[in-house]
């Protein structure tokens, strides 16, 4: 490390600024120009052995630097191995980013109370380190009474499931807006929706695997070993009903939703995975291999201190029973709407063992 | 506890210690360690969640390393010594208190532990009684947290017998064994199954990672020369 010499413009590094330098770093130092802003003991000093002194606090001064702000990135308890692993680049999709996010205000019709969103897809180390893309998507929608929001967890052991994943996110939002121009969300089919999901994975998957010309066309297991994704919505009403929005969740496959309430507990809205069970897995049901009868909607209510989350299982897991260091983490963060680009930071902390790609959405109610 | 939700997926290597392993083959056995470690330290991500017990067998077994990351600066890998007959039985008993232990251990620490994997390594046939080992594998595969277990043969190991040891047998995550040609050289096999539990274990991390559960093993087609694949219901081997 170079350049700790405060006199210098351009050499200011705004993390180290309020640091001592670690031992034997300061021979660059100019004990003259130390003299000028005021190292104490001066006296006691031998010019030529650098090694005693230390670094002064910076002062305010006419030199500090013109920017404000620092980043870190997080990490909880040991972040393993992985989080110093490089990350590469996956050459087959050049054009699918490592990290999307979105902060927003959700305008509500009829003088209703805004509500603030925030969301992040981040790749996980492991499809980072292994030249992969990341599977994980979301969306959302908002048409001033109901928002819509959508992670989708692609199957990674299924090479294309990150299309999966967007279809399954995008148009699953588009259908359950269009439902509810007409329905309340109590009435939505999710059975039927997840039907008709799985139906355009499996035209995509059809339009996109290479078959021979008189060839049958792919059954849905056989779509499903290239394109799978699990899919989780959460519909929530903007109407306060008694000072409480009411909230919808429909899901498939291990991807969760969550309530931080009053910021400081998390409330599953599905049984914990893996909670009670010997050994653990990784197995999970995924779109496009559905059932006739889709499993049951939760039904919840989010009061104006809570958050809601919607998260894919990169999340989840360290996630756990929400009792943790890693819910303790998260909730100190998202009690409040943090800004959208340290959102995706909290998104990726490190973590050793986790690996997966993450994907959250955190829903707030706002005051005005 | 900082552990808590860390996913483990544990590998317990079972080796033969009789005297017919004496010579090139046990030393050959001695690499399989030192092999598992050098794979693992070239891959970060897989180092954080691979955990690998080595456990020998004569007329007893013995834990010769307890499940651990391998990669930990201190550790000694310990070189194992040849000095009896083949008790099968005595590897399956020890093998199921010792999975039970750690899994009861690494659940109580808050970890996520992965069903795990056992490579058995043998040259020859057991010198207990049929009934005897039959007996303790059955026991060791019924319990809640079963292993998957990967038969390993060279030499005179018995395809008949170790074939009985493949589990689960059937089923979409059934196992399979690996079994050294006829006159091939033993110790030269024994690296080649070293090479197969290494794919083994970076291909199952790997899967772990992938919304799926299960050990992989590789196809028969990307098999060292020497070594073949067989299922359960396999019964071209002779």
């Amino acid at each position: 490390m170079t350049g700790l010499n405060p006199a210098v413009p351009g050499n200011h590094k705004p993390v180290t600024t309020r640091e001592q330098p670690p031992p034997g770093e300061p021979t660059d130092i100019d004990p003259d120009r130390t003299v000028q802003i005021g190292v104490p003991k001066l006296a006691a000093i031998d010019p030529e052995r650098t090694d005693q002194f230390e670094m002064p606090a910076r002062q305010p001064s006419a030199r500090a630097p013109a920017w404000l702000g620092e980043f870190r990135p997080f990490s909880v308890g040991d972040p393993g191995r992985a989080a110093g692993a490089p990350s590469y680049p996956d050459p087959k999709f050049w054009d699918r980013p490592d990290t999307v996010l979105d902060g927003v205000l959700l305008r509500a019709a009829d003088g209703l109370p805004a509500m603030q969103l925030r969301a992040a897809s981040v790749r996980g180390r492991s499809h980072r380190y292994e030249s992969k893309t990341r599977q994980d998507a979301y969306a959302y929608r908002c048409d001033g009474r109901f928002i819509v929001a959508a992670v989708a967890d692609g199957v990674s052991a299924a090479p294309l499931s990150h299309v999966a994943a967007n279809i399954v996110s995008r148009q699953g939002c588009n259908l359950f807006a269009n439902r509810l121009e007409t329905a309340a969300p109590r009435e939505l089919d999710w059975s039927e929706i997840l039907g008709v999901l799985a139906g355009m994975v499996i035209g995509s998957g059809r339009s996109l695997l290479p078959s021979a010309p008189d060839a049958e066309e792919p059954s849905p297991f056989e779509v499903a070993k290239h394109l799978s994704t699990t899919a989780l919505f959460a519909v929530v009403d903007m109407r306060p009903v008694d000072g409480y929005r009411p909230v919808h969740v429909f899901s498939y496959g291990d991807t969760s939703a969550w309530i931080l309430r009053s910021g400081t507990r998390w409330e599953p809205l599905q049984p914990v995975k893996n909670g009670g069970t010997a050994l653990a897995s990784s197995d999970t049901k995924a779109i496009p291999i559905v059932p006739r009868q889709a499993p049951p909607a939760v039904r919840t209510r989010l009061g104006s201190e809570d958050t809601l989350l919607l998260v894919t299982d990169g999340i989840g897991d360290p996630l756990g029973d929400g009792t943790g260091p890693v819910g303790a983490f998260l909730a100190q963060m998202w009690r409040r709407p943090p800004e959208p680009l340290a959102f995706a930071a909290h998104v990726d902390f490190a973590r050793k063992s986790h690996d997966d790609d993450r994907t959250a959405i955190a829903i707030w109610p706002t005051s005005t | 506890m900082d552990n808590v939700g860390a996913k483990l997926l544990p590998f317990y290597v079972v080796t033969d210690v009789s005297w017919s392993m004496s010579g090139r083959k046990i030393d050959a056995a001695n690499q399989i360690l030192p092999r598992v470690v050098d794979a693992l330290a070239q891959n970060p991500i897989l180092s954080d969640k691979v955990r690998i017990g080595l456990i020998d067998f004569s007329d007893d077994a013995k834990v010769q390393l307890p499940l651990c990351d391998v990669l930990e600066p201190t550790l000694t890998i310990p070189t194992l010594a040849v000095r009896g007959s083949t008790s099968y039985a005595a590897a399956f008993r020890l093998l199921r208190t010792e999975i039970a232990a750690n899994i009861r251990q690494l659940k109580g620490d808050g970890y996520l532990v992965h069903r795990p994997a056992v490579f058995f390594l043998s040259d020859g046939e057991p010198t207990d009684q049929d009934s005897e080992w039959r007996s303790a594998f059955a026991d060791l595969v019924s319990d809640t947290a079963y292993p998957n277990v990967i038969p390993f043969g060279v030499e005179d190991a018995d395809g008949n017998t170790l074939q009985a040891l493949i589990h689960p047998s059937t089923g979409p995550k059934q196992m399979r064994m690996f079994l050294m040609n006829k006159g091939e050289d033993a110790a030269q096999a024994i690296t080649s199954m070293a090479e197969i539990m290494i794919s083994s274990v970076i291909q199952s991390g790997h899967s772990m990672s992938q919304g799926q559960s299960g050990i992989m093993l590789p196809d028969k087609d990307d098999l060292p020369t020497g070594v073949t694949t067989y299922t359960a219901s396999d019964d071209d081997f002779v």
